[in-house]
């Protein structure tokens, strides 16, 4: 199942299905599969301070 | 121009030094500073200059030592014409602020000056810190110590009134200890700034992502140390909360403009609406009497914090109602690009989201409230 996680402070959204390819991030890849290290790239928290949304 | 003199100023030719750059240099460029998201920066040097950033810095620094009341009223003045210009003057007379009451004299030898006559421009990125410290988010720089400084990481989504050759003045989390404020030139090693996504409004305050990578702070760039901390947000909180009430006080008088020049053709029709021009004026002036109420207090240590924030609320809620007000005046053509009601309600709802913002205020009142009626029926 396909899940959307926003970034608290700027509101991006990380789509599971779309992935980021522009940065490196196949479609498909779960926020849990991310690197731990991996930032926003709008505003560069980590993935704590991301939030799943509900569907 | 000629600059300030500082021990012979007073509040009345500092806003006169003010308005005049305001209406001459500031007014024509409030189309592009909104529209194109130009920085004012020559404009932020004048007004340096002219005193605008140090009506509250001691003399000993090259202040004019006219007080926070007076800080509150030159960037009100700035507000007046352009609320995204004044957002920056508190910006950078903000980190004056902060640079004021360091708890370590070298980082205010350092900066204080030339942050006061505009000559180094500085933004505070404090408001992750606040938030935080509200109990409202994680916080996003964490430090740890290294000989006698800190190893700093992390980032801060948006900071105002930053470049490459701007100081930042910020705050991270030590391990166990507590929070460590500090300032760190734009362009030290491992600091990186990066542009945000484009914002509605507020385009012109060069706001940037700002993210850290081991970056060393020495000693003598440090405000406050762990075991200072809690002193020292207490001592600059209540100036950071209040200055920012120039920023409302300037939309106001500016969409109080905008009501008085609507009425001249559509009075018949704009005395229908809720919010008249006189009622908003009545209140402002409420508000502004309680502001210097308020700072006179701040300066002597001696305000009470839910005071500061239930002012800084209500004058958010008034800025709302006379920007909303202003357009409602004006009518379709407020609605202009070229008009400065649609402007200024964009501004004015920056007043309300900016930290603290409206939500963060009543949350931090209502448990001030909280703790008082426990304390009572202790």
């Amino acid at each position: 199942m396909s899940r959307q996680w926003m970034c608290g402070p700027c509101g991006m959204i990380y789509d599971e299905s779309a992935g980021m390819p522009e940065h490196g991030i196949a479609p498909g890849t779960r926020f849990e599969d991310l690197p731990d290290d991996w930032e926003c790239p709008d505003c560069g928290v980590g993935k704590a301070d991301f939030y799943l949304l509900p569907e | 121009m000629t600059r300030y003199t500082a021990a012979t100023d007073a509040p009345a030719s500092l806003i006169e030094r003010v308005r005049s750059i305001v209406d001459t240099q500031l007014a024509p460029l409030t189309g592009a500073i909104d529209q194109e998201g130009f920085y004012p920066r020559d404009v932020l040097h004048r007004l340096g200059e002219a005193g605008a950033f140090a009506a509250a810095v001691p003399h000993t620094h090259g202040g004019l030592e006219l007080g926070l009341a007076t800080q509150i009223g030159v960037i009100s003045e700035i507000g007046r014409e352009c609320g995204s210009t004044a957002f920056l003057a508190w910006c950078q007379s903000t980190c004056a602020h902060y640079l004021r009451h360091a708890m370590n004299a070298p980082v205010r030898e350092q900066y204080l000056g030339a942050v006061a006559r505009g000559e180094l421009l500085a933004g505070t990125g404090m408001s992750n810190t606040v938030k935080h410290l509200a109990g409202i988010e994680n916080i996003h720089l964490k430090a740890r110590r290294d000989a006698q400084g800190y190893v700093v990481s992390g980032a801060l989504p948006w900071v105002s009134n930053i470049g490459p050759d701007h100081l930042a003045v910020v705050a991270a989390s030590v391990e166990d200890e507590g929070y460590v404020m500090f300032a760190v030139p734009c362009d030290a090693p491992g600091v990186t700034l990066r542009p945000c996504p484009e914002f509605s409004g507020m385009e012109g305050t060069q706001t940037l992502n700002i993210r850290m990578k081991d970056v060393r702070i020495a000693p003598d760039q440090v405000l406050a140390h762990p075991e200072q901390f809690a002193d020292y947000i207490a001592t600059i909180k209540p100036g950071f909360v209040l200055a920012q009430l120039g920023m409302g006080f300037g939309i106001i008088d500016g969409s109080l403009r905008t009501i008085r020049e609507s009425n001249v053709a559509t009075s018949h029709v704009n005395r229908f609406l809720d919010d008249q021009a006189d009622d908003l004026a009545r209140e402002a002036a409420a508000l502004r009497a309680n502001a210097e109420r308020q700072a006179g207090l701040a300066e002597r240590g001696a305000a009470t914090q839910i005071d500061v924030l239930r002012l800084r609320l209500a004058a958010s809620e008034l800025t709302l109602r006379a920007a909303q007000s202003a357009i409602l005046h004006a009518g379709a053509k407020g609605y202009l690009m070229r008009h400065p009601a649609q402007r200024r309600l964009r501004e004015a709802v920056f007043v309300a989201i900016v930290t603290p913002a409206l939500k963060h205020l009543r949350k931090e009142i209502h448990a001030l409230e909280q703790a008082d009626a426990r304390a009572e029926a202790a």
